[in-house]
Parts: C-alpha cells; structure tokens; sequence
C-alpha cells in the first residue's frame, strides 16, 4: 500500500463528471485527459491514482481493495452488496430502480409473476417485502422486449427519461428505489488513508451541496 | 536461512497466537470437525451466513462441517461452574461474501464465558491488540459499543424494520440514507444528530461522551457503555497501543446476540479485517447459559498471503543434481551438509521447469559443478 489514493473511475459520461468534481477538490490529474488508451493516471504531486474501469465492476476494485475509493451507481451497490462504506450521494446519474410493463398489465396476484431483470437481488427483495411469489428471469440486456414477447409479466430494471419505455409500448408500474452515484471506500484504506479519504469526501461534499443551493 | 514463505509465516503466527494466549490462561480447544446440522439451524441467526456445507453421516444423521466455532465453545462451556477461558485454531467452512462460494477459513481465536469483570475486558481487548500485533505492527483495533447503538436506536423510536435499515446505513457509515430514513419517518432529530457525530472522522471518547451526555444522565446502559469504553481506551494507552484503537461506531453486531463491546480489526495491505470480536451475553443467555457474560474474537489468517506474497526469492536454496550412477548415500550425505547449513535442498536428475534455485550443484559421476 503506497501513500497514494486510488481511485476507480466508472468509465463513461458519468466517470468524466466525476473526475471533474475530484479535479474540482483539488486532486487534478491532468495526465487523464490526454487522448490515448491508458487506464492508469497518476499524480505523485496531488497522491492521487485514478483508474478507468467498468462501471459495474467499480464496487469490486474498492471492496477488493485494488481501489481505495471509488464511484458506483446505487443499483450496483444494492445489487451486489458489496462490503464498503458508502460515504456520499454525489447527487448525479439519477435515475430510479423501476416495475415496468405493458400499459394494461395488471398483477391480479394469480400465480408466480414472472419477472425479467438483470437485477436479480433488487427484484427478490422488493416482491420478498410485499411477499409477492415471482419467477425471476436473468438477462443481461434489452430486457425492455421481454414482456412485449411474452418471455415476462414484467421487467424491474433503471428508468432514466423513461423514453425507452415508451417506444417499446412500456409504462412504469411501480418505482422501487430512486438511484444515483455514490462515493463509496474500501473499509481497510479508510482506517489507513483516513485523511486523504476525509478531504475527498468533504471536497466533494461541498459541491454536491452547492449545487443543490443552486437549483433552490 | 529462515523460510520466509507465507505458509511458515502464518505458521509462526499460530505458534505465536498460541503461546499469547496460553500464557495468559488460555486452554487449548479442540474441536471436532463437524457438528449436527440442527445445531446451526435452530442458531442460524449467528452465523455469519445460512449457507452451511452439510451431509449424512453413516448412521443417517445429518450434519455439517462446522462454519463457526463459538457456538461449539459455548454449547460445552455454559454447563461448567466460573469462568471458562478457552482458545482455539480450527479450520471453518463459509461462503466467501467476494466470490460466493464456499471456501475454508482458517481462524484462531478465543472465548472467555463466565463473570466477565472489568479486568477480565481488558485483557481480551489487550490480547485482541498483541494478536494484530503478530501480524503486523501497522494495525488498527476499531472499537465500538452496541449498548449505545441500540440505545440511540431504542430512543429514536424505530421499528424493527426501521431498525434495520439504520443499523445497515450505521454499518456503512451512510450517513445521508441514515438521515432520510429519520426524515421521512419523522424520528426524533437529536438522535441522528448523536448519531451523525459518532460517525464523523474526528470521533474519540471524550467528544462521544460530548455527544452522549443527556443520554448518559438519564440511561444506565449508555452510561455502563460508556464507561466501559473510557476504561477500556485508558487500559490500552497506559499497556502501549494507545496509537492503535480508534472508536468507530460503524462495527454494527447482531443487536439480538451482542449486547456490549463490538471490535474489529485490521492490518495495513489487506483489504477485510484480520480480527472480529465482541461481547454476546444474549447468546449465552438464549443458548440456555442464564447470565454468563461472553467475550471473544477471532483471528482470521487465510487474508494474510496478501501480506506475505513476495516475488523475490527462490523455491529451494539448492538444485542437487545426480546421475543414473550416483550412489544414493553420496546424494544423501551431500544433502545432510548443506541442510546443516540451512540450506533448502531438492535432489533430482533433471531440474524441474516450474521451480526456481537459488545454484545448482553438480554431482553426477562424482564431479561437482
């Protein structure tokens, strides 16, 4: 374990509004935003490393930790429970976690309902607690056609614009949870990066509140 | 010449575990590798997880390789007289929470059941520091107290199933879900106020007592938590690990079976804690053990190849190399000399492709190269 902070990026939009705000807190790397195919960015300067990586396998790096820190969308996180602190909302990425499916769909409570998601803990848990029998259906992507093609009554699954939805015949049915990007630590590096750590946080923290300020 | 691979490590570690607390009036418990599954099911609540590796026994019974081991202790220790001072080294069987599957632990520890007094806290929590210290000098024991998390819980006004949404965002040092869920359910605000500032970075004993006095005057369990932790943070300053303990107020037990003092801890390098203990009256009181008192930790060691893998190094000292008609005496006796040198020696005809040597020696038809 070096002096420095690691930290893993999701790669993408969200990764690059993100990197802003760190930049934004004084931990600039100017080194990352040079065109090439590096994923590892480091300033011995500022003691900062940043790393690109999947946004879904972000919350692996940290728990694992390869990362110090990282930034994970709430629906990994709850998702996968990951064994990390989540220490702020950065109030960005919103979405929500969402029961979708055909306009005149109703549940009448008949039988097992047949659920097609990627997010199999989500969707367990969320009819668990409305103790709602259900078949759940893995896919990985386009999850959308699903019950368009009978595979499912419905689908649990993020809703951003909800344009999607609607171009595929699709309504929102119920909202589970609403969704964001989270700050998140590796347990053991907080206890020996604290501060580093700290000054991320309240960095970050401050300008998740001033924009807030902002919108008010 | 000292092997200094991970397996004598942790070897040492054991050895040095044991000697700790052996000589501090620690028995050796040795345990049977299974246990009937019934056991664990009518106390699952306890166990880190549900899954359980389980098979029939010969005669029909059905049990399970053991995934804990202090449930054993306390099954044997509730029916003696005073106090029982037991350590253990066992191997348990768990589903690792990073890849989900099942995966043995290795894990050495200990468990004091009986009248636990306050000397008798204080020499767990200072065993609990010398342990971390066999494996590392860079570690940290965290420390908290489930007294006043449930206290504060309790005076808040939660439900159970608010409960455990505070005690998962407390957990996860989430402070702004914490902070909704009182919101929303319109809890009492001086109770997240404590709250937040016990999990703040800057948290000690003496801006937690701060924080806690109105709970403290009017509440004896905050007031017996508290005191507890002051005697415990001075216990180790004055014995030399003041710089190693922090309160952290997110170590989050089982609030139905750790009713005190909660710690974990870790070492620089890994990323999961090394050490898990806690006080568990509840446990003891629900396994039929009346109002013994319990307190315990565990070690656990299968994380420490982190700290000890090394690329420098070779697998043997010595490649001792002979030939179809070396005679089995001469390898030997030239093998005698250089391990009373401390030498690491493999003698073969051909060097294995996959080990590296620190020289290779030449014996073949009598010469030496």
């Amino acid at each position: 374990m070096d002096n420095f902070i690691n930290v893993a990026l999701p790669k993408g939009r969200l990764g690059e509004k993100v990197y802003a705000m760190f930049e934004a807190s004084g931990f600039e790397c100017p080194s990352i935003k040079e065109t090439n195919r590096k994923l590892i960015f480091e300033n011995p300067e500022k003691q900062v490393r940043y790393f690109w990586v999947k946004p879904s396998d972000v919350a692996i790096y940290v728990e694992r930790g390869a990362a110090d820190i990282g930034v994970a969308g709430k629906d990994i996180l709850l998702e996968y429970s990951p064994n990390v602190y989540e220490l702020l909302d950065l109030d960005m990425g919103k979405c929500r976690m969402a029961v979708a499916g055909k306009k005149d769909f109703r549940d009448n409570g008949e039988g097992a309902l047949r659920v097609a998601t990627k997010f199999c803990n989500i969707a367990k848990k969320y009819y668990g607690e409305k103790c709602r029998e259900i078949d759940i259906i893995k896919l990985n992507g386009s999850i959308e056609i699903a019950p368009i093609l009978g595979l499912s009554d419905v689908i649990v699954d993020i809703v951003e614009t909800g344009t999607t939805l609607k171009e595929n015949d699709l309504v929102v049915l119920e909202t589970i949870v609403p969704i964001s990007a989270r700050l998140i630590a590796n347990r053991s590096s907080s206890k020996f990066k604290g501060e580093l750590i700290r000054r991320v946080q309240e960095g970050l923290s401050l300008q998740v509140e001033a924009k807030k300020n902002e919108v008010k | 010449m000292e092997n200094n691979n991970y397996q004598s490590k942790t070897e040492k570690i054991i050895y040095d575990l044991r000697r700790l607390f052996g000589g501090h009036g620690y028995s050796h418990f040795n345990m049977s590798k299974f246990e009937e599954y019934e056991f664990y099911v009518n106390n699952k609540d306890f166990l880190v997880s549900d899954n359980v590796i389980t098979f029939n026994d010969t005669d029909g019974r059905l049990l399970a390789l053991k995934p804990d081991v202090t449930l054993s202790i306390v099954k044997n220790a509730i029916k003696e007289k005073g106090t029982v001072k037991l350590y253990y080294n066992e191997n348990v069987y768990r589903v690792s929470p990073t890849s989900h599957n099942f995966k043995e632990i290795m894990q050495t520890g200990l468990e004091c059941i009986g009248d636990i007094d306050s000397y008798s806290l204080c020499e767990v929590m200072l065993l609990a520091c010398k342990s971390l210290d066999t494996v590392s000098g860079d570690s940290i024991l965290d420390i908290s107290h489930m007294g006043i998390i449930s206290s504060l819980i309790e005076a808040s006004g939660a439900n159970s199933f608010l409960t455990k949404r505070m005690l998962e965002c407390i957990g996860d040092k989430n402070v702004h879900e914490l902070k909704a869920v009182f919101d929303e359910n319109g809890l009492d605000g001086d109770v997240l106020s404590a709250l937040c500032g016990l999990l703040s970075w800057d948290i000690d004993i003496s801006k937690a007592e701060t924080l806690l006095a109105s709970y403290i005057s009017s509440c004896d369990v905050m007031k017996n938590a508290v005191g507890e932790l002051k005697t415990v943070f001075a216990f180790l300053g004055e014995n030399g690990y003041g710089g190693n303990i922090k309160l952290d107020f997110s170590i989050i037990s089982d609030i139905n079976y750790y009713s005190g003092i909660v710690f974990k801890g870790y070492v620089k390098n890994i990323p999961d804690s090394v050490l898990s203990g806690g006080r568990y009256d509840s446990l003891i009181s629900k396994m039929g053990g009346g109002n013994k008192g319990a307190l315990g930790f565990a070690v656990y060691l299968d994380g420490l190849d982190r700290l000890f893998k090394t690329n420098s190094g070779f697998d043997f000292d010595v490649f001792l190399k002979y030939g179809e008609n070396t005679e089995p005496g001469a390898v030997y006796s030239r093998i005698q000399r250089l391990t009373a040198l401390g030498k690491r020696v493999r003698a073969g005809k051909q060097i294995p492709e996959k080990l590296t040597f620190g020289e290779i020696i030449d014996i073949t038809e009598g010469s030496v190269r």
